[in-house]
């Protein structure tokens, strides 16, 4: 599998971090930023997104201080599921119910009183990574209508 | 100020709360359903805050599912939507002030029924950062939308 992963400046050490690590398993696509000069998150969630919108990637993790800007930007994109992920239970629930193909990180926030580490990152990766799209009617048919949302709004 | 509330089946509960409390401090409410905690699909409920909002219906929308993030991305294929899933008080801030978002998203079964209420509170009562890096990542979101949506 290939994975394109992007930051903006607050989420520079930790992407580099979490690239590193899935790299001994998977193929990464690193598009930056490479530095912690501040930047803007728009451009980077737009490099992710646009590779696997080509085919050239087949997921995306996107890392901003909330996880949150990069969301937005992300979903702007058609065929692009993403979602903030901030647990064990979301990492699953992104893949099983939302069928994401991006997944966004904080960076900068506490999640239980504890600052977000890459071991963290690595873990609810490899869960949203090992848990397949739910084979339920009902979810099927949900991620149907967003495709339907999408041909109605995008060009 | 005027606020558009929705929900699905898994946050039916919390939105009744959440109505409640949104009244009771003298926000006009607009609840669009759904209306019990029968079964329902999120991207419908999602669809019509988000039309809401963008419309003008309402000056913000809240939405409601099992953990915030299904409603977001659905709510984000629309045009001029900036919705966003928020899982405490900090987030919510930021997504204020950073994002500027004009759809609140919270989980019904990952956060608790106060601390949603303290992030319903802080969503509203914090503003829009004018700072030009802001101001500047906000319009090249805007220039995507441009070129994207029809």
């Amino acid at each position: 599998m290939i994975i394109a992963i992007s930051s903006d400046h607050a989420g520079y050490k930790l992407k580099t971090q979490l690239a590193e690590m899935l790299s001994k398993e998977y193929k990464i696509i690193d598009f930056g930023t490479f530095s912690d000069e501040p930047c803007d998150y728009p451009y980077y969630a737009k490099k992710v997104v646009l590779s696997i919108q080509k085919g050239e990637a087949q997921r995306g993790i996107l890392l901003c201080s909330t996880g949150e800007g990069m969301c937005i930007v992300a979903n702007k994109f058609k065929g692009i599921r993403a979602g903030v992920c901030f647990s064990d239970e979301t990492a699953r629930l992104l893949s099983e119910h939302n069928f994401a193909n991006v997944i966004c990180f904080p960076t900068r926030i506490k999640i239980d009183g504890s600052q977000i580490t890459a071991e963290i990152l690595y873990k609810w990766t490899k869960i949203w990574l090992s848990t397949g799209n739910s084979n339920e009617e009902r979810h099927k048919r949900r991620i149907q209508q967003i495709k339907l949302i999408e041909e109605e709004n995008f060009k | 100020m005027k606020i558009a509330i929705g929900s699905d089946h898994s946050g039916y509960k919390l939105k009744e709360v959440i109505k409640k409390f949104l009244q009771d401090n003298m926000y006009e409410v607009i609840d669009f359903g759904c209306y019990s905690e029968e079964a329902v699909d999120w991207p419908d409920i999602a669809l019509l805050i988000a039309e809401a909002v963008k419309n003008k219906f309402a000056d913000f929308g809240i939405l409601i599912d099992g953990f915030g993030g299904a409603v977001a991305l659905a709510a984000n294929k629309v045009k001029n939507i900036r919705a966003v899933c928020c899982y405490n008080i900090v987030s919510a801030r930021l997504a204020r002030q950073h994002d500027d978002a004009n759809i609140l998203c919270l989980g019904a079964k990952t956060v608790g029924e106060l601390e949603n209420i303290e992030i319903v509170k802080t969503f509203l009562s914090t503003d829009a950062l004018s700072e030009p890096r802001y101001v500047n990542r906000l319009k090249k979101l805007q220039d995507i939308e441009n070129k994207y949506f029809k």
